[in-house]
């Protein structure tokens, strides 16, 4: 296995261009909290290793005319120590509170999680809410990606053998919106999510506005409940148009029966999560 | 096979050695080093038995490959002696007998260690979520728990 550790993000592109990285099943190491149990535990067999930590423009949070910027090799820890992302995007660093311990947030990076497409990926909610756009690389070029447009499924994406994810951005939350994450795992650490919640909501005169949901873990991929967020929009907050809000929220998912939750409870999680975080208990 | 020229220090001694490029960081502490108080258990980052201090961080050492350790400093539970004084956090697992079979006390120590070098102000509220990435299967949480407070203390008083 040949192992590579670019210290430029240009000789990163010219190697993830380069035919012998594709030929090789070349991998991208960033924390390798993912990486590592996958090559030592589940077969994955790869002849490449680039490791992408040396390169330090694809790390750090910026702010800037009230756009925020997180270089992909961010960590976990970083972002929840974060006092720009505590102020203006807390649900971010409330699924990184609860990303798994220590050791790994220390390692692991958003764009790590980002790309390992898992639809229970921790930082995903929130980055869907927060309709963020990822920045992909290639030697080629630069394309922008909304987040909700970037997985196919578990595991896949549309990113290139020949990119790679440099940047994940979104606007600043109002400082009159609220934005809550809530994770429910089999315990309050180290848990993969059963299923995870991200909303974002303001009230203009008293009616819901802007409001988005973001599920985790009860579908392929994170879903948007788009539907869900239709009927609360310009509605004033009741008990009747939460419920019915909330319902429709269930019907959008698609969950799977697996060790973590039956794909019933999942949707009765939904159900009384969700209502919750909308009740702005 | 690809083998890798790597230097770094542990326990503040300077190695450079060659290593294949899939070996664990884990494997080269315990079988190049012969340092064995680092822990395997589960070796997909759940357990923290093998954790490790790289650059100041609490690290899974069984996430990390070894030649990925080329110029870090680390400091492993062999490294926390000095000159036959016991670090803090060991004499306080020996005064409260927070150890029962004792494979996962170095992980507990290591991350306890980096926690509190980081912010020596710690609360004892706090030292459950920083252990949280740390299983003792004997489930001796308690007497674990009583051990960090003691060290604590016995920390603020030297």
């Amino acid at each position: 296995m040949i192992y590579i550790k670019p210290i430029e993000k240009k000789a990163l592109l010219q190697l993830v261009a380069q035919p012998s990285f594709k030929k090789n099943n070349g991998q991208i190491l960033a924390g390798g909290s993912d990486l590592l149990v996958k090559m030592e535990h589940f077969g994955l067999r790869t002849g490449m290793i680039v490791d992408v930590k040396r390169i330090k423009s694809l790390r750090g949070i910026t702010i800037n005319d009230n756009v925020i910027r997180i270089g992909s090799l961010t960590t976990v820890t970083e972002l929840l120590e974060s006092k720009l992302l505590a102020l203006h995007a807390p649900l971010l660093s409330q699924s990184a509170d609860s990303f798994a311990a220590v050791q790994i947030r220390n390692r692991s990076t958003i764009g790590g999680n980002i790309c390992n497409a898992s639809p229970a990926g921790d930082l995903i909610p929130p980055l869907y809410a927060l309709r963020a756009k990822l920045k992909l690389e290639s030697v080629k070029g630069i394309r922008s990606v909304d987040v909700i447009k970037f997985f196919k499924g578990p595991g896949k994406t549309v990113l290139k053998s020949n990119e790679i994810l440099s940047e994940i951005s979104f606007k600043a939350l109002l400082p009159s919106s609220t934005g809550k994450f809530y994770k429910l795992g089999q315990r309050e650490s180290m848990a993969i999510a059963t299923v995870a919640l991200a909303v974002i909501y303001n009230f203009n005169k008293g009616k819901f506005n802007d409001v988005r949901i973001a599920l985790g873990a009860v579908a392929p991929t994170v879903i948007r409940a788009y539907r869900a967020e239709k009927i609360l929009e310009g509605s004033s907050r009741s008990e009747e148009i939460v419920e019915k809000a909330v319902k429709m929220a269930v019907s959008e998912c698609s969950p799977i029966s697996d060790v973590r939750g039956s794909a019933d409870y999942r949707r009765l999680m939904v159900e009384r999560l969700l209502t919750e975080l909308m009740s702005g208990v | 096979m690809h083998r890798y020229n790597i230097t770094l220090e542990v326990n503040g001694i300077k190695y450079s050695k060659t290593v294949d490029s899939r070996q664990r960081l884990l494997d080269f502490i315990r079988d190049d080093l012969r340092l064995t108080g680092t822990k395997e258990a589960c070796g997909e980052g759940e357990c923290g038995s093998c954790t490790i201090i790289m650059d100041g961080e609490a690290l899974n050492s069984c996430l990390i490959l070894a030649v990925e350790a080329d110029t870090t400093k680390i400091t492993t539970i062999e490294g926390l002696e000095i000159n036959g004084k016991l670090d803090t956090i060991q004499q306080g697992f020996i005064d409260e007998h927070g150890v029962q079979c004792g494979f996962c006390i170095p992980g507990f120590i290591m991350t306890a260690r980096a926690a509190i070098n980081s912010n020596p102000n710690i609360k004892n509220s706090e030292i459950r979520s920083v252990v949280a990435g740390n299983l003792c299967r004997c489930t001796g949480y308690v007497k674990i728990f009583k051990s960090i407070e003691k060290a604590i203390r016995l920390e603020r008083k030297r």
